[in-house]
């Protein structure tokens, strides 16, 4: 099953192009106005916002770390890592706990909306933006009853080695 | 039929398995025969290894590997019976053999099932076949039943072999069973031989000519028309199934052309844990669930809200149960996980020859502390480093024994490795007796290559100079070898090691030889830390307490701040640097000046300083937690903590912190 997983997540990357292959079930959540998609493969649960021990040295958008039953995981911001403005947490904000490659992280949404089943024929490719807007994390846009969703690649603005090298550069 | 192949898979991967490690456990024997050709114990020993291997290769039809076991079986044989005595370059052909043994292995693991073999392969066979064609000291004194018992061997072998034309041979050996009556005896047959077919017996007997036997036999009639004949089915039917059969054969054999490598299932990285470990657990996970029975009883108890005092005593006790349970189980995990050293240690005599030999060196390799149980995710990642470090020593380290001669040593270099576990930490230490290091050399040699500057070089203390072998494009060698001198290698060291929390020291006398000590904390296992809580500003730490020697409320005359060294406290006749642990963690503190704070006083292993916070909230035991990967690299935290409250606590790195400074060169 897990070799079966990986190669599903090597063939979403390479469709990503076309817009094939991304058909399946995203947990959507909202930051600020806009709404993103994530495979729900990789969410395990979803948690209300609890104390965050911050880590010295460490970029801005790291918050820090939590007690998972037990278990320490760091927790990202997932607004200050797309360049957003910090919020203020509110009684909606959560974080949804990911795995990803292996490693397990929390991410700080400002409220989890539904799941939503999104097939073939509404996603297409991400149209290009103007050259300050980076594209590259964007799978592509579901259009779903009316709604354009962004469904962004959060495996890969989050891959546990991207992350650790961002983390180094900053301790530096 | 998907189980029969399931099965068979299984069996495949098992085989594999075995036979890496049996592979694995080679090197060191040959590396012993080379110095012992006489040792029949490890001669047995490696024969009996490459006896299962060619028999278990055979029940796979992995004819390239049973041949290859095959023919160096033969090899070792000859060394056995001292037809032939192992010299150097035929060790050398046995380890090559066994390289290769284990590439074909590693091809199979990764889904190759072709059976045939590369060039480097069939080279290396021919050349076994060279040397078991010459004949060294061939047989000086002909024993005739040694003779007849090698035939015997032959036999069987060709008897499970069926690989060639049978008839020439079986005639062959009916001379020679001819001959071994004639010579040894009748009652000289040997045991166990099966009776021979009937055409053959009525030959011996003279009663018909073998002529006739294959008369018969031609006239003998296929099964479909025996049928046919006797009316069982029509000839229609015989031929539509014998097309079919025709069919089914080309498509087997197309699917075998077709069938694409893809690595072996499960192959996955596995363990072998003794049952009696197992058992264990299941003894703790019993009295578990009678504790959990105890809670049960309790929480009616409560409910009822009766004998509220003593039920609170009750509670706590089967708490206090509770924890220890607990407790045992994760200390169990622990050990469980934890392999012998031995696995890398191994490897080193066969890597120290070959690479000595590459060089023209002469090294020998001495190891203790192989039986050390290790957890085996440090095991994987020690490998790499403890490699890097020995090839130095042999390629660096040691003299040309020539030169070793004019010096007055031996000219057989020594490398020591030796293994110890030391509180909490584990501890590699490699020696050996070359050349030793040269700090003035390797400092001007870094600002050379641009790895410090000058001015750096002129306040580096000796031992930190040491160090520099272990800087990225860093290297000493006057020319680049094979093994080691591109610069790239001993950096590993150093990454490794700070990926693990782990540190290298180094210390050198010139002429006399090196000493590099690894030490990696035993992180995976559960190491409890008795430390105290510290609150700064908004955040708490836990600060190790073995570091603390004692907490003061300073005075002000006590602080002062002396221009090139920065803030100082004087305690008594003794002066420590300040270190404002906000000013290190980046934020805000309660108090500004030292004098309204706390100042933990540390003076251990060279390093003295005190340390600010606000506040000591209380004494805490707590189990450390790796906080993973992305907060490795921050000097000043050894991990994580769950406090009292349910929050996570940073433990502080004392050490790191401390030597943070002096070590930034190092980074870079």
């Amino acid at each position: 099953m897990a070799t079966d997983n990986k190669g599903g997540e090597a063939a979403s990357a390479k469709a990503s192009a076309q817009g094939q292959g991304l058909e399946g079930k995203y947990l959507t959540f909202v930051l600020g106005d806009e709404e993103y998609g994530l495979e729900i493969l990789k969410v395990r649960e979803i948690i209300g916002l609890m104390d965050i021990t911050p880590v010295p040295q460490t970029p801005v958008f790291i918050k820090g770390v939590i007690n998972l039953r037990g278990k320490v995981i760091p927790v990202i911001d997932l607004r200050l890592k797309f360049g957003m403005e910090e919020a203020e947490p509110t009684e909606e904000t959560c974080i949804i706990v990911v795995d990803i490659d292996d490693t397990l992280m929390g991410i700080l949404v400002d409220t989890v909306s539904e799941v939503l089943d999104i097939s073939h024929e509404q996603i297409e490719p991400a149209p290009a933006f103007g050259s300050h807007i980076s594209t590259e994390f964007i799978l592509g846009m579901g259009k779903i009853q009316g709604k354009v969703k962004m469904l962004r690649d959060v495996g890969r603005v989050l891959s546990p080695e991207e992350l650790v090298h961002a983390a180094r550069a900053a301790g530096q | 039929m998907a189980e029969e192949f399931e099965l068979d898979q299984e069996i495949l991967v098992e085989f594999i398995k075995e036979t890496l490690e049996e592979l694995d456990g080679l090197d060191p024997k040959f590396i012993a025969l080379e110095k012992n050709p006489k040792d029949m114990e490890v001669l047995n020993a490696i024969f009996r290894t490459m006896h299962s291997i060619k028999g278990s290769s055979a029940f796979f039809n992995l004819n390239h590997i049973r041949n290859f076991a095959h023919k160096l079986e033969f090899l070792l044989d000859d060394l056995r019976k001292g037809a032939r005595t192992a010299t150097k370059d035929i060790i050398n052909v046995l380890l090559r053999g066994k390289d290769r043994l284990d590439h074909m292995l590693n091809r199979l693991a990764s889904g190759d099932m072709e059976v045939t073999h590369t060039p480097d392969e069939a080279a290396l066979l021919k050349q076994v076949e060279n040397i078991l064609a010459s004949k060294e000291e061939a047989a000086k004194e002909i024993k005739p039943h040694q003779v007849f018992l090698e035939i015997d061997k032959l036999r069987l072998d060709l008897a499970t072999d069926g690989l060639i034309d049978k008839e020439p041979v079986e005639r062959l050996l009916e001379q020679i069973e001819r001959l071994r009556e004639a010579v040894l005896g009748p009652e000289a047959r040997p045991s166990g031989e099966a009776a021979p077919p009937l055409g053959k017996m009525l030959i011996q007997q003279g009663l018909i000519s073998e002529e006739d036997v294959e008369e018969a036999l031609t006239k003998q009639k296929k099964l479909g028309e025996i049928l046919v004949e006797e009316g069982k089915v029509t000839p229609e039917a015989v031929e539509r199934a014998a097309s079919d059969q025709r069919q089914q054969a080309r498509e087997i054999a197309e699917a075998k052309k077709k069938k694409e490598p893809t690595p072996i299932a499960g192959l996955k990285k596995t363990m072998r844990i003794e049952e009696e470990k197992i058992d264990s657990f299941m003894d703790v996970v019993g009295e578990l669930i009678i504790n959990a029975e105890v809670f049960n009883y309790l929480q009616k108890k409560l409910e009822g809200g009766m004998d509220i005092e003593k039920s609170v005593m009750e509670f706590k006790n089967a708490n206090v149960d509770f924890s220890e349970l607990i407790f045992n189980l994760q200390k169990g995990l622990a050990e469980v996980r934890k392999v012998s050293i031995k696995g890398i240690f191994q490897k080193l005599p066969r890597m120290v020859r070959d690479l000595a030999e590459a060089i023209g060196k002469k090294a020998d390799i001495e190891i203790r502390g192989e039986d050390l149980l290790l957890d085996k995710s440090l095991f994987e990642q020690l490998e790499s480093p403890l490699n890097h470090i020995i090839r130095n020593a042999v390629d660096h380290g040691l003299e040309a024994p020539d030169v070793r001669q004019a010096a007055g040593k031996n000219p057989m270099g020594r490398v020591e490795v030796i293994a110890e576990e030391t509180k909490g930490e584990f501890v590699i230490r490699i020696r050996d007796d070359g050349k030793g290091m040269d700090a003035a050399k390797l400092r001007a040699k870094a600002v050379e290559k641009g790895v410090i500057t000058a001015a750096q070089a002129d306040t580096m203390p000796d031992k930190e100079a040491y160090k520099l072998i272990f800087a990225p494009g860093f290297s000493t060698a006057e020319k680049v070898t094979d093994v080691s001198g591109r610069g790239v290698g001993m950096d590993v060291v150093m990454t490794t090691l700070k990926e693990n929390k782990g540190k290298v020291d180094i210390s050198t006398t010139l002429g006399k030889g090196t000493e590099f000590t690894l030490s990696l904390p035993l992180s995976n296992t559960l190491i409890t830390i008795s430390g105290l809580v510290v609150a700064v500003g908004k955040e708490k730490y836990i600060v190790p307490m073995e570091w603390i020697r004692e907490s003061i409320h300073p005075s002000r005359q006590q602080v002062s701040s002396v221009k090139t060294k920065g803030e100082i406290v004087q305690i008594r006749d003794h002066i420590y640097p300040l270190i404002r642990l906000h000013e290190v963690f980046g934020v805000t503190p309660k108090h500004k000046h030292p004098w309204n704070s706390v100042v933990m006083v540390i003076d251990r292993e060279g390093l003295q300083c005190c340390l600010m916070v606000d506040e000591i909230i209380e004494e805490t035991q707590v189990v450390l937690k790796d906080l993973g990967k992305m907060f490795h690299h921050i000097p000043g935290i050894l991990g994580g903590a769950i406090l009292g409250d349910g929050n996570v606590g940073l433990v502080v790195n004392i050490e790191g912190l401390l030597r943070t400074d002096a070590r930034s060169y190092a980074d870079h």
